[in-house]
C-alpha cells in the first residue's frame, strides 16, 4: 500500500538519511528505496554532516536527537556553508516551539515520532518539488490539466466553466495544485490549510475535500482530485 | 516528629549563632568605649595633678628664696596640716634627710622615678596607709634646694583608684550583661523560629508520608513564616496534583493501551497460524496499520494532556479572539454536521479576547465539537456559542445527543472515562479530559450541563483587555 502504489509522477531523488536507529533508519530505507529513491544512511551526526557536505543530494531527513553533532547543529552548519538541501528534521520533541525551533534552525519540515511512512513520504515529496519549481512570487496562475486557478483575480475555471468556491476551499485547492502530482496527507492539509498543529479524530478533513471534489470534478469524465487509500489525497490529471 | 536537620541543638541554631555574634561584637564595641573614656580621664586626672604638684613646689620654693629657711619650715607645717584633708602631704628635709616640717612619711617612701622636669622629680608610690587606713597610691614631687635640703609635695590617688576600680567593674557588669543577653536572647529567637521551622517540618514530614494529601496549618499571624507555610502549601498542592497525573497516566496506560496492543498482537498472531493467500495478508495489516495509527493517537492524546497538565508546555500564552477562532473551528466542522444530516448553527459575534494558547483552544473546541458531532444522531442540532457575559468569556457547545447523566459528568472529565453505552463508539475517551486540560491551563472552568435533550459543555475564560486586531 505505500510508496510503489503511489499515484502521480514521483522523481526519484538522491536521500541522505542521518538516524542513529539503526531498525527504523533500514525500514525508512527500504521504503525509500521502494519508492524509486536512491538512498544513503549514516548513523551519527559528524559523519552525516561530512557526507552532506561532500555529496550532492536532493533531500536530507535528519533526525533532531543524535550522537556527536546534533541535528539542528549539523542545519546550521549546512545552511552556513550555503547549501539550501532540504531537510525534513524528525524528532521525538511535538511541541509547537520545537517544531518552530527545528524550522528556524533552517529546517523545511519537521515531522514527530512516531509518524506514519506514508506521511514521510509525502513530506518528503512536497519538499522535493518546492526545490524543484521554486514558487515565484510573480506566479498568479495554477493550471493542472483543464483546471485553472487564477490567484489575483480569485478565479477557478474548469474546462471554461467558472466554479464558485469558499475562502477555505480556494486555499485548499491552490494548496493541492501547488503540490500537483503528488500526495498530501491529511495533516499537512490541516497545518497548511488551517494553521492547526493537531490530529482530529474525525474525519473532517475528508468531508472538506469530497466537498471540493463535487466542486471541480462533478460532471467531468476526468476526475482529477484522487484520494490514496492510507497516504492523503492527490491532484493530478493521470490516474 | 524531630527528625533531620530540624532535631538540632537549640545552642547549634543559626539564630543563636547570629546572636551570640552580634553580642560579641557589640560587647567589644562597649568594652573599648569604655576602655578609651577610662584612658583619657587617667591622662587628664595625672596632667591636673602633676600641675597642683609643680605649683605647690613653686610656692614653697617662692617661699624659701624669699623668706628663709624658717619661713619654709612653718608654710610646711601649715599646709601640711590643712592639706590632709583634702589629701595633700607636704614634707620638708635637709640635707641629711632629716624632717624639718610636714609628714614623715613622705621622705621614707622609696617609690619609683617617672620623670624629672625643671629640677622636679615625680615620683608613684603603689600604696601608703592613708588616713582612713585604706590603702590607697600616692603621687608626689621633690625639689632639691640649692642648700640640699627637699620639699616633698604629694597627693593621693584616692579618686584616680576609685575610678579605676569603678571602670574595672563597669566592664565587667558589661561583658557579663552582654553575654548574658547573648546567650538568652539567642536562645529565646533560636527558640522562636526553630518552633516555626519545626513546624513546618513536621508538616512535610507528614506530606510526604501522606503522598502530599496533607498540607502544612498556616499560622494564624500574618508574618514571613505564614507567607512561607502558604507558599509551600501550593507547593505541595503541585506536587500532589502531579503525582496523580501521573498515577493517573499509568493508570491509563495499563487499562487502555493494554488491549488495542493485545487486539493487534492477535490479529497478527493469529493470521501467522497457517499460510493464507496474499490479498488477506494484504488485508490485515492494513488493519494492524489502522490498529497502530489508533494506538499512536491514544498516546498522543495521553502526552498532551500530560503536558497540558504539567504546565510546562513553553507555548506562551498571546491574545486570542475567541470569536475568530470558534468561527475557524465552525467553518471546519459545519460541513461534517451537515453530512451527518445534522442542523449547524453558529453566529460570528463580535470580537471577544483571552489570554491563551491558540493550539491548544483549538485543540479543545475541536474535542468539544468532534464530540457532540459524534454522539447526536442525524437529524439533531449542534450549536456553537461564543458571548461575553459581564468580565468571562463563554464558549458553548450545545447538541441533542444522548447527554451525560448528571451522577456522571465529573466522571465524564476523567481520562479513558467512557459511558458504557458509548463504548462502541470509536475513541479513545480522552476528548474531554483533554479540554479539562485546556480548561485548567487557561484558569478557565469547564462546565457540563444539560442541553435537555442532551449536553452543553461551557467554557468559561476571564477577559483580557486585547490590543484591537
Amino acid at each position: 500500500m505505500f510508496g510503489t502504489a503511489y499515484l502521480g509522477d514521483t522523481v526519484s531523488m538522491h536521500i541522505l538519511v542521518i538516524e542513529d536507529d539503526r531498525d527504523a533508519a533500514a525500514y525508512m530505507v527500504k521504503g525509500l528505496t521502494e519508492s524509486g529513491h536512491v538512498v544513503e544512511h549514516v548513523a551519527n551526526g559528524n559523519d552525516g554532516l561530512g557526507q552532506a557536505l561532500t555529496s550532492d543530494f536532493d533531500m536530507m531527513v535528519v533526525d533532531r536527537m543524535l550522537p556527536g553533532l546534533d541535528g539542528l547543529s549539523i542545519i546550521a552548519a549546512l545552511r552556513a556553508a550555503k547549501r539550501s538541501t532540504p531537510v525534513l528534521i524528525l524528532s521525538a520533541l511535538g511541541e509547537v516551539d520545537d517544531r518552530v525551533d527545528g524550522l528556524r534552525a533552517g529546517g523545511d519540515d519537521y515531522l514527530t515520532k512516531p509518524y506514519a511512512f506514508s506521511e514521510l513520504l509525502a513530506r518528503i515529496d512536497a519538499l522535493s518539488r518546492r526545490r524543484q519549481q521554486p514558487e515565484s512570487p510573480g506566479t498568479s496562475k495554477l493550471k493542472v490539466f483543464d483546471l485553472e486557478m487564477d490567484l489575483v483575480k480569485h478565479k477557478v475555471v474548469r474546462d471554461g466553466k467558472s466554479i464558485s468556491l469558499q475562502p477555505r476551499e480556494f486555499r485548499l485547492l491552490e494548496y493541492l495544485m501547488r503540490h500537483k502530482g503528488q500526495v498530501v496527507s491529511r495533516t499537512m492539509l490541516l497545518e497548511q490549510v488551517w494553521d492547526y498543529n493537531f490530529d482530529p479524530q474525525t474525519n473532517v478533513i475528508d468531508v472538506h475535500i469530497s466537498r471540493l471534489r463535487n466542486k471541480i470534478d462533478k460532471d467531468h469524465s476526468k476526475p482529477l482530485l484522487h484520494t490514496v487509500r492510507g497516504a492523503g489525497y492527490c491532484l493530478s490529471e493521470s490516474v | 516528629m524531630e527528625r533531620g536537620i530540624v532535631s538540632v541543638n537549640l545552642f547549634k541554631t543559626t539564630v543563636f549563632r547570629l546572636a551570640i555574634t552580634f553580642s560579641a561584637i557589640f560587647g567589644a564595641i562597649s568594652v573599648i568605649t569604655l576602655l578609651s573614656v577610662y584612658f583619657m580621664t587617667i591622662h587628664e586626672i595625672e596632667a591636673q595633678t602633676e600641675m597642683e604638684l609643680i605649683h605647690e613646689i613653686n610656692d614653697l620654693e617662692n617661699v624659701y628664696s624669699e623668706d628663709g629657711v624658717a619661713a619654709l619650715i612653718e608654710r610646711v607645717r601649715r599646709r601640711d596640716d590643712y592639706g590632709e584633708h583634702l589629701r595633700h602631704f607636704y614634707a620638708f628635709a635637709d640635707r641629711g634627710q632629716k624632717l624639718l616640717s610636714g609628714s614623715e612619711f613622705l621622705i621614707t617612701l622609696e617609690g619609683s622615678i617617672e620623670f624629672t622636669r625643671n629640677g622636679i622629680t615625680f615620683f608613684t608610690h603603689g600604696s601608703f596607709g592613708g588616713v582612713d587606713g585604706n590603702s590607697t597610691s600616692v603621687r608626689y614631687a621633690v625639689k632639691a634646694l640649692p642648700d640640699g635640703s627637699k620639699i616633698f609635695v604629694a597627693q593621693a590617688q584616692d579618686s584616680l583608684d576609685e575610678l579605676r576600680e569603678h571602670t574595672f567593674t563597669a566592664l565587667l557588669y558589661a561583658v557579663m550583661i552582654t553575654v548574658f543577653l547573648a546567650v538568652f536572647v539567642g536562645a529565646y529567637m533560636g527558640r522562636v523560629v526553630l518552633s516555626h521551622i519545626q513546624r513546618i517540618d513536621a508538616g512535610m514530614e507528614n506530606a510526604i508520608n501522606t503522598d502530599f494529601k496533607e498540607n502544612l496549618p498556616v499560622p494564624v499571624k500574618y508574618d514571613e513564616f505564614q507567607a512561607l507555610t502558604i507558599k509551600l502549601n501550593a507547593m505541595l498542592a503541585r506536587i500532589e496534583s502531579l503525582i496523580q497525573g501521573m498515577r493517573q497516566v499509568t493508570d491509563n496506560i495499563a487499562h487502555d493501551l493494554r488491549s488495542p496492543l493485545n487486539r493487534l498482537r492477535s490479529r497478527l498472531e493469529v493470521t501467522l497460524l497457517q499460510q493464507r493467500e496474499t490479498d488477506e495478508y494484504k488485508q490485515v495489516m492494513e488493519k494492524a496499520v489502522a490498529d497502530c495509527d489508533q494506538l499512536l493517537r491514544t498516546f498522543n492524546s495521553l502526552l498532551s494532556i500530560a503536558q497540558l497538565e504539567s504546565g510546562v508546555s513553553r507555548d506562551k500564552k498571546e491574545p486570542i479572539d475567541l470569536a475568530n477562532l470558534a468561527d475557524e473551528l465552525a467553518e471546519l466542522y459545519e460541513v461534517v454536521a451537515e453530512e451527518k444530516g445534522l442542523e449547524f448553527v453558529w453566529r460570528k459575534p463580535e470580537p471577544i479576547c483571552i489570554f491563551g494558547v491558540r493550539q491548544s483552544l483549538a485543540q479543545a473546541i475541536n474535542n468539544l465539537l468532534e464530540n457532540a458531532i459524534k454522539y447526536t444522531p442525524s437529524g439533531g442540532r449542534i450549536e456553537l456559542l461564543v458571548r461575553q457575559v459581564g468580565n468571562e468569556a463563554i464558549v458553548t457547545v450545545n447538541d441533542t445527543g444522548s447527554g451525560i447523566p448528571a451522577e456522571f459528568r465529573e466522571k465524564a472529565l476523567q481520562r479513558f472515562q467512557r459511558l458504557d453505552s458509548s463504548r462502541t463508539e470509536s475513541g479513545s475517551g480522552l476528548g474531554l479530559s483533554l479540554v479539562s486540560a485546556v480548561a485548567k491551563l487557561h484558569n478557565a472552568k469547564l462546565v457540563l450541563d444539560d442541553n435537555a435533550p442532551g449536553l452543553s459543555v461551557k467554557l468559561i475564560f476571564s477577559l483580557c483587555s486585547c490590543p484591537s486586531t
